[in-house]
């Protein structure tokens, strides 16, 4: 950590900046409704507020926006945590959420149930179980094949994750090629998007971002010692192996979580700890905490300019986290570079 | 000028590869020109014998216009007029095989915007000739029949077939309309949500049918966010309904949404549920399509 960084007074502005991101989310949209009144319906359920305001509004407020803006922070979060303890774990700056393969099986069953058309059969989650069960299945694949006897070396499990990844993608793309009439969905899905999202996927990813992030927050400690290389790690006293597997398994679970709701959103889950370690240094006790916090507000914002930019066309929020993620990223970058 | 006659065959060479549609001027007749809806100007023989459809919606009017017999490829989603099945298929209207076109030997092939451009330009680079129509409303379809009515040398039967169909359109248009405007969304798909705005063929069937389309401020086939459903409030939803995948309903899933219960259409259960193969395909069945959307909007 920068010892010039105030750690709690940081996390506090952070999430005074989370909370306007999602008050300007929640206020903002395709249909003018002014921010008293939006105020006035969000604390509707709490407080005995005079009803001013259409049944329509309530519904855009309480059931369109706020479930959305929730949920993309959630997303944020995860992803973003989950890229910084993939980092850590790999040593290996390239790492993201999606770096074992997850999102090209979660995009393979996602497309099988878009394309064949089952999705009624398995009510409205079908694309979400189903992307959530192939995700979970790859990572299983990858480790498998990746395993020599107990352990799992870091670049098999790099290079059999690449493999897999293609493999997933080969039938993704072979389902897109036959699907005809439903490509359209498929490819939305696959650009990644929270339209449409009510609570009940804000429900569904919930429980994932608290247990996973609980879960990273208790491993500061031995993410910090593997910093110095797996063997250093072992003589601090860590079983590194068993770490790995809890790692990979908390991991999989939360970025699974995530990505059945949300489809793929690149870059959130690169660059959001690459960012917060530029400006607050690696140690994991500064790194994990804002990372969730700043991915959480940069896929909120991401998420308001998704639906503002093309007004009244909803764009493919993958789009906007990869069109603004990357030229910020490399100006960073560069801006580093010419201090070093 | 030593160069001259390298400029000529230069000319010589590029005009007979620009001219990608030209055929063989067959027994010393002079071969017509039809300049398409893209702008090529397509020669065509004087007895068109051998079609290949690229797109069901030209399948349905072929056959209308009495072509039928002359159709021997069309591609997997050209299903109707029935019997047309026994046809053989080179594909689907994106992903066809353009070597299959090719050993069929047509003299015309039908295509539309939608087919995909650079297996119609390897076509035509193969000598074949393409005709791509563009097909955004119903006036188009009236042009799109009349025009195959001349080059299938149908013509009467294709004047005849659009009179027919224009009185029809008529007598729906006359219809006394409800008070007030309809507002309207038609609904291709609904996670994300897929409408159909302007310069859409089912836009302009529910301008026709005497409604308002509430996404006519986008273009082409919009997705767009739950929220603007709700806050422009439309009167009535249409969706249609796939044959190919029977399991989806799409109408359930709306009516059962949360989000959209204070959508008028919904509270009032005013979705109407259209036959995909009619609504989606700018054929020759499209007054079906407009009586269809008539009858809902002003239910």
């Amino acid at each position: 950590m920068h010892p010039r960084l105030n750690l709690p007074l940081t996390i506090v502005v952070l999430c005074l900046i989370l909370a306007l991101a999602m008050l300007l989310g929640v206020s903002i949209g395709e249909s003018d409704i002014p921010f008293s009144r939006t105020m006035a319906i969000i604390g509707s359920p709490l407080f005995p507020v005079a009803h001013d305001w259409t049944p329509a509004e309530e519904s855009i407020i309480l059931f369109i926006r706020l479930p959305r803006v929730l949920l993309a922070a959630l997303v944020g979060a995860s992803l973003a945590i989950c890229g910084a303890v993939l980092q850590s774990l790999f040593r290996n700056p390239m790492a993201d959420p999606f770096l074992l393969g997850i999102s090209n099986g979660a995009a393979l069953g996602a497309s099988l149930v878009l394309v064949t058309g089952l999705a009624v059969g398995s009510g409205i989650f079908g694309v979400p179980v189903a992307a959530f069960a192939f995700g979970l299945l790859t990572i299983i694949i990858v480790y498998e094949l990746a395993r020599v006897g107990n352990r799992v070396p870091v670049t098999s499990l790099l290079l059999c994750g690449i493999a897999v990844a293609a493999f997933m993608s080969a039938g993704t793309s072979f389902l897109l090629f036959v699907s005809g009439e439903n490509l359209h969905q498929v490819v939305f899905w696959l650009l990644g998007g929270i339209a449409g999202r009510g609570w009940e996927y804000v429900g569904l990813l919930l429980p994932f971002v608290i247990g996973g992030s609980v879960f990273f927050f208790s491993l500061t400690r031995p993410l910090n010692a593997l910093m110095f290389g797996e063997e250093s790690a072992q003589y601090l006293g860590i079983d590194v192996e068993r770490l790995k597997k809890l790692i990979l398994v908390a991991i999989s679970l939360v970025t699974g979580a995530a990505v059945s709701v949300s489809g793929i959103i690149g870059f959130v889950g690169l660059i959001t700890p690459h960012m917060v370690r530029l400006w607050a240094g690696p140690n994991h006790r500064a790194l994990l905490p804002l990372s969730f916090l700043v991915g959480a507000i940069l896929l909120v914002l991401a998420d308001l300019t998704s639906r503002l930019i093309l007004a009244p066309n909803e764009l493919p929020i993958g789009i906007i986290t990869a069109l603004c993620g990357a030229p910020f990223f490399a100006y960073l970058l560069r801006r580093r570079n010419r201090e070093a | 000028m030593k160069y001259l006659p390298l400029l000529f065959g230069g000319f010589l060479i590029l005009s007979i590869l620009l001219a990608g549609c030209t055929q063989e001027i067959t027994q010393g007749k002079e071969p017509r020109t039809f300049t398409d809806d893209t702008g090529v100007a397509c020669r065509i023989p004087d007895h068109v014998e051998r079609v290949v459809s690229l797109a069901p919606s030209e399948t349905e009017i072929c056959c209308a216009v009495g072509g039928c017999d002359l159709v021997v490829g069309r591609t997997d989603y050209c299903t109707y007029p029935s019997g047309i099945e026994r046809v053989q298929t080179v594909g689907g209207p994106r992903t066809f095989s353009v070597e299959s076109v090719i050993g069929l030997s047509p003299d015309l092939v039908l295509a539309t915007t939608v087919t995909d451009t650079t297996r119609i330009q390897e076509l035509r680079s193969a000598g074949v000739t393409v005709v791509v129509f563009k097909l955004e409303n119903v006036d188009d379809i009236y042009r799109n029949i009349q025009s195959l009515g001349i080059l299938l040398g149908t013509r009467e039967t294709a004047d005849e077939l659009v009179s027919t169909l224009k009185t029809r359109q008529d007598e729906i248009q006359r219809r006394p309309g409800g008070s007030g405007p309809v507002k309207v969304l038609y609904i291709l798909w609904d996670e994300p949500l897929r409408v159909a705005a302007n310069h859409t063929f089912q836009d302009d069937l529910i301008t026709l049918a005497g409604g308002v389309n509430i996404v006519g401020d986008a273009d082409g086939y919009a997705t767009i966010s739950e929220e603007t459903v709700v806050s422009r409030a439309p009167d009535v939803i249409i969706v249609s309904r796939e044959h190919t995948a029977g399991l989806v309903r799409i109408t359930d899933r709306l009516l059962s949404k949360q989000t959209l219960a204070e959508v008028p259409a919904i509270k009032n259960h005013r979705v109407c549920e259209m036959d995909a193969d009619l609504v989606n395909r700018p054929g020759p069945r499209v007054i079906e399509a407009l009586e269809m959307f008539s009858l809902c909007i002003h239910a």
